[in-house]
């Protein structure tokens, strides 16, 4: 303990320090400590004494010449692991519960639980992931999860049903609950669950028809935290599209999809104009009636795809036009939309002769019209490497080909 | 023309290996240890990595001994970096074809050493394992005591009705 105070004295007052005590299994008292200066990403580590198997008992100080924080954790085997926020030998589902206390009673609640103490290793060989760092088991579990919106929700559901431990950290991680659809929830008693569970976490849903659209109503407010919104619209009266009225500063992947042919969006269209989403990059609108194709799309765009849009026949100007405006587009997919051949005078003359998009990696036109496509093609000037995919009618074709 | 320079490093167990600096430094913690402490004879100690999980460890990193270094600044939180699939590569895939035990170990050691690649490789084989299970199967194969109550269960069912696939 002396030692670590001597530490926390000789440090720079930025410094963040993550020191723990140790306790082998002879009961012999080690001490461990981490520290991290402004700037640096990982931490350095200070000689330990630790010894394979050892029982860990943390605590995390911060600041130590301002004494402001020191948390202390529970009386939980940990295991050690470390992270670039600083958390070292913290047991995962209980540190956002440990009570602050003082290094005096941390010692004295360590002494007391000593000798009651249970080995890692008697542990090792049946609960493995148990005793895997909170951040891991997290990664593991995103990288569990399908791609689609729809089809995570039933793998949380399994992971969260598989144990308390795995209950708790699938509840208690905003990042697992990043993308979620909501599919007809029947009773308030639900809503309120996911309501509070989205609305704290700051994330956005599918669905606009009935009850939906009052829970979306209750969610607004929270939309300055969105990133990511989906919007599956299924009646002719949406309440839905309301939420794009309102600034989404964080906003930056929307998905607008409609199974029934979709009404006119002009609050699509205002929030793309007054730009209320400046760091908007990813736009899908599927099946979506637009109320007109001149579509200013913000220059930050990365990612378009425009499938299926009613009543929606953009002359080649206004797609070119759109394109030009948008030169960071790495992925664009453009189906089933009836754009117009130009042979107007004025727009023959006003055209793009080029549209450059340096960064394009994935080009996929379908069912349009092979002259236009032909047309289009011919004026996008980009640099495709190797992996490219260029696609027409569902076919792969030569780069070189393909792009003029 | 002089020798690669090399280090040595020691396992829990005490166990001396000495290799190719530019092998060890696939670590990150072993890159700051030796930028910190400049170069030294002395063993560079891993207290939480015994033996035989070292020397696997160590046979990923000759292996991937030329491979570009992750970005250090690369943001973990970042949305494109979640959506990466969880194919691993051929090699990759036999290396981390060990035990359930040996895996755990693995993945601990390269969070500890700070080796990413090896880190996402082990995390991934862990995540193709649970992808598509049910509750029971995933404790059956991780050998996890179901610890809820018959109620409990019943209420995260409950919750989770409007998570049904449609």
């Amino acid at each position: 303990m002396i030692q670590m105070l001597e530490l926390m004295q000789s440090l720079d007052p930025r410094t963040e320090l993550t020191a723990g005590l140790t306790l082998d299994q002879n009961g012999r008292r080690g001490f461990y400590a981490e520290r991290s200066r402004p700037g640096q990403q990982f931490l350095r580590s200070r000689r330990t004494t630790l010894e394979a198997h050892s029982r860990y008992k943390a605590i995390q100080v911060r600041n130590p010449k301002h004494h402001c924080s020191i948390r202390a954790s529970d009386a939980t085997p940990f295991h050690h692991h470390r992270t670039p926020s600083g958390f070292s030998l913290v047991a995962p589902h209980l540190h956002h519960k440990a009570p602050k206390k003082t290094i005096e009673e941390l010692v004295l609640q360590m002494d007391m639980n000593a000798s009651t103490s249970v080995t890692f290793s008697s542990f090792a060989t049946s609960l493995h992931t148990v005793f895997l760092p909170l951040e891991l088991l997290v990664e593991i579990f995103l990288l569990s999860l399908p791609a689609t919106n729809h089809a995570q929700a039933p793998q949380k559901r399994a992971l969260a049903l598989v144990c308390r431990f795995w209950n708790s950290i699938i509840e208690s991680t905003p990042i697992l609950w990043s993308r979620i659809s909501i599919a007809d929830p029947t009773s308030n008693l639900l809503i309120d669950v996911n309501g509070a569970r989205i609305a704290e976490e700051g994330w956005i849903i599918g669905h606009c028809d009935g009850i939906c659209c009052q829970f979306m109503q209750g969610l607004i407010r929270y939309s300055d935290r969105w990133r990511h919104v989906a919007l599956q619209i299924s009646c002719d009266k949406p309440h839905a599209p309301m939420v794009l009225k309102r600034p989404l500063p964080s906003l930056k992947s929307l998905e607008l999809y409609s199974d029934v042919g979709g009404p006119l969006h002009y609050e699509f269209l205002q929030l793309l104009q007054k730009q209320n989403a400046p760091y908007l990059h990813e736009v899908v609108l599927d099946f979506i009636g637009l109320p007109s194709p001149n579509i200013s799309f913000p220059p930050s765009l990365s990612n378009l795809a425009i499938y299926d849009i009613p009543n929606f026949a953009p002359r080649l100007i206004q797609v070119l036009s759109f394109l030009v405006a948008c030169p960071s587009l790495t992925i664009l997919h453009l189906c089933n939309v009836d754009i117009r051949v130009d042979d107007r005078l004025d727009d023959r003359a006003n055209t793009p002769t080029v549209v450059e998009l340096a960064n394009l990696q994935e080009l996929k036109l379908d069912c349009i019209s092979s002259n236009v496509a032909e047309d289009l093609l011919g004026r996008v000037m980009a640099v495709l490497d190797d992996d490219a995919e260029v696609l027409w009618g569902g076919k792969r074709i030569s780069t070189a080909v393909a792009i003029g | 023309m002089s020798a690669a320079p090399q280090v040595t490093l020691e396992s829990s167990d005490g166990e001396k290996f000495k290799v190719d600096k530019e092998v060890a430094e696939r670590s990150v913690l072993i890159k700051n240890m030796i930028e910190d402490v400049g170069e030294s004879d002395n063993p560079i100690p891993l207290p939480n990595v015994n033996a035989s999980v070292l020397k696997k460890v160590l046979e990923y990193c000759e292996h991937h001994r030329g491979d570009p270094l992750p970005a250090a600044d690369a943001d973990p939180s970042n949305d494109d970096n979640r959506k990466r699939a969880t194919e691993i590569s051929d090699w990759d895939q036999k290396f981390i074809q060990v035990d359930q035990e040996m895996l755990f170990e693995i993945i601990l050691a390269a969070n500890y050493m700070d080796i990413k690649p090896l880190l996402d490789v082990g995390c991934k084989t862990v995540a193709n394992m649970i992808k598509g299970k049910t509750p029971e199967e995933i404790r059956k194969l991780f050998n996890i005591v179901n610890d809820f109550t018959p109620e409990e269960e019943a209420q995260i069912k409950k919750e989770n009705e409007w998570a049904e696939d449609r």
